[in-house]
Formats: C-alpha cells, structure tokens, sequence
C-alpha cells in the first residue's frame, strides 16, 4: 500500500465517494501501529470507527422498539396536523365568508335572491328600455312643470297685487295733495280777508 | 359537538340581518300582487339596464345627450304600475291600496297638480340632500298610475328636462331606433 494510494483513497474518502471495501482499507491501513506523521490525525477518526464497528448492544430488540416508537411518534403527529388542517380549513372559510359579507353588495348575495321575489325587467332591449324610461322621466318633468308654472301665475299675482299695493301709496299721496289744495285753498281766503 | 352546535348559531346570527334587509319595498309588494293582472299594465327598468344605457353611443357629442345618459345611469330603478279600469276588474280600490301599502308618513309631498280631472301627486324620500326617490301618483276616473323612480335623483334636472329635451331627446331616440 503506497503513500499515494492511501492520499488517493483518503480524498475521496473525506468526499464520500469511496467503496464500504476501500473504507476497510483504510480502515486496516490507520489500525497499523507505525504510521507516518502526516496521516496521524486521522489515525484517531477511523480506530473510532473501528472501536464503534465493535460495540454489542445488550438489547437485541431495541431497533424494533425504536422505529416502534418512531411510528407511533409520526401518528401522533399525523392526527395534530388533522386538526391544525381543520382549523385551517374553518379558518380560510370564515374570512371567506367575512369577504363576502364585507364586499359584496347585500342585494347580489344568491341568499337574498332566494327570499326575494326577484322582479323581472319588462325589456330585454336596452333601447327601448331607454325609450320607456325617458318617455317617464318626460311625463314627470311634464307635471311638475305645469305645477310650478302654475307657481308662476302666482307670481304674477304677485306682481299685480305690488302694483296695486303702489297704487294705493299713490293714493294716499293724491289725498295729501288734496289737503294741500285745500290749505292753499285756505290760506288764499285768508289774503282775501 | 358544543362548537358545531354554537358555529350553527353564531353562522346564523350574522345571517339575520341579511335576511330582514331582504324585506320588499312597498312598490315590489304591489308589483308582486298586481304585475300581469288583469287591467294592470306594469314597467320594470333594473339598475342593470340604466348601467347599459351607458354603452349607448350617439355619432355626435351631444350635451344634451350626455347629461341625460349621466342622470340615468345613477338610477337604480324605475317601476310604473297603471291600473285602468274596465269592466272585467271593477271593485279594485287601487289607489286605496296603493296608500295602504305605502308609508306615507316616511314621504315628503313634494307636490299636488291639478289638470282638468287629473289629480297628480308628486312625493319625495329624503336622506339629507339626497333624493332617494321619487313616487308618483297620477289619478283620473278611469286610471291610476304609480310610478316610482329610485336611484340618486336630481329633480332640478328632470325638471329641466321636458323644456330642453323635448325635442332633442326624442329625435335622439329615433336616431336610437334606426340603429338597430
């Protein structure tokens, strides 16, 4: 076994790619007493190794009561993941649910459509459907037009009766002038005298 | 199961008000008991319908036109019910239960016009500046109209209307009906 076989094997040992054979081989090779400077630090990893190939364990069942308890771990785990997957299954349906009831208009919910007698619209043609509500937005602006210009008569009314009101001060003004009339009437009597 | 019993309730809670939102307005009750009898003649128009006004294109950048497909397209509908009398459904008091049906206590009455023997009411809702809506009762012996106009509602508009559209508007119209 020459120095750079073992430097060969010990490089793709150290990268994993060496055979279970090739490992033995080093294995036996680093067991040997007289070993060169530079592989004394791996002597330590690989007798390691070799001490541990060598243990017994006592219990020749505790690889079963292991993966026994391993499994039973994983189903107890498994039934945790149900409920967590329920609770998140409730939860997504309850902010489903919120979104709904925040974003969409209570009368377009199909619940409501279900309670109420939806009333059909008499026109399927948008146009004549225009026509219509055009024709009844005239005869409403039609009446309240012939209202409001009854409103105007009044007005006029109105006016008529201001100029009458003004009418009247000019009244009042013709019987002052007539007492004027009257004082100059006097006051001429008077000079007479 | 507790928390399935108390999800039932709690799911049940949050839908009641939905439910009692659901409850009809007084012209959906008239247009359920009286749409397609006899002697009655009904018009539906849905929100849906006003918003396709909106797709209606005039050649010509028409003011008039514009305005007007703006104030329809913020209604949200128009029903009219008339009801005409004849001899195959006499002994119907429409306008009776048109009152009975309506709250009219909720109603602001806007006006009353008097045209030979033609009785028109105008009435309004009224949510702050807003009009909500507007409900119309015509009556003359033979006939009585209900018309109930909902949606944002600008009544200086309508009013507008019959002085400036007369004429445009309906030659809109014809130009409309040729496009088919």
């Amino acid at each position: 076994m020459t120095c750079n076989e073992i430097d060969k094997l010990l490089k793709s040992y150290l990268e994993g790619e060496t055979s279970l054979a090739e490992e033995k081989i080093l294995r036996d090779f680093f067991s040997r007493g007289d070993l060169p400077d530079k592989y004394k630090p791996y002597a330590d990893m690989f007798r390691g190794f070799g001490a541990m190939a060598s243990v017994q364990l006592e219990d020749r069942h505790f690889e079963k009561k292991w993966s026994k308890k391993v499994k039973l771990h994983t189903r107890h785990g498994r039934s945790l993941s149900f409920f967590s997957q329920w609770y998140t299954i409730t939860g997504v349906a309850a902010t489903l649910l919120l979104a709904v009831v925040l974003f969409v208009p209570v009368k377009k919910l199909p619940v409501i459509n279900l309670f109420s007698h939806k009333i059909e619209d008499t026109f399927d043609d948008p146009r004549q459907a225009y026509a219509e509500t055009v024709r009844a937005l005239l005869i409403i602006s039609d009446k309240i037009n012939a209202g409001t210009n009854q409103m105007k008569d009044l007005e006029k009314l109105d006016e008529g009766l201001e100029d009458a009101g003004k009418m009247l001060t000019f009244n009042k003004g013709l019987k002052d002038a007539n007492k004027l009339s009257k004082f100059s009437e006097n006051q001429v009597d008077h000079n007479n005298l | 199961m507790k928390t399935q019993v108390f999800k039932t309730l709690l799911l049940a809670m949050c839908c009641t008000p939905l439910l009692l939102s659901a409850q009809n307005n007084p012209m959906d009750k008239l247009f359920q008991k009286y749409a397609g009898k006899d002697c009655f003649t009904s018009v539906s128009i849905s929100r849906d319908m006003f918003q396709l006004f909106a797709g209606i294109n005039t050649d010509e950048a028409d003011k008039d036109f514009k305005e007007l497909q703006e104030m329809i397209t913020q209604l949200d509908g128009l029903k009219i019910l008339t009801y005409s009398q004849s001899d195959s459904c006499k002994g119907i008091d429409f306008y009776k239960e048109l009152t009975a049906v309506y709250p009219m206590q909720k109603y602001t009455e806007l006006m009353v016009v008097q045209e030979k023997d033609e009785l028109v009411n105008f009435y309004i809702l009224k949510e702050g500046t807003r009009i909500p809506e507007l409900l119309m009762i015509a009556r003359d012996p033979g006939e009585t109209v209900v018309l109930s106009l909902t949606g944002n509602i600008d009544l200086n508009y309508i009013s507008k209307l019959g002085k400036s559209m007369k004429i445009d508007g309906l030659d809109n119209l014809e130009k409309i009906e040729e496009e088919k």
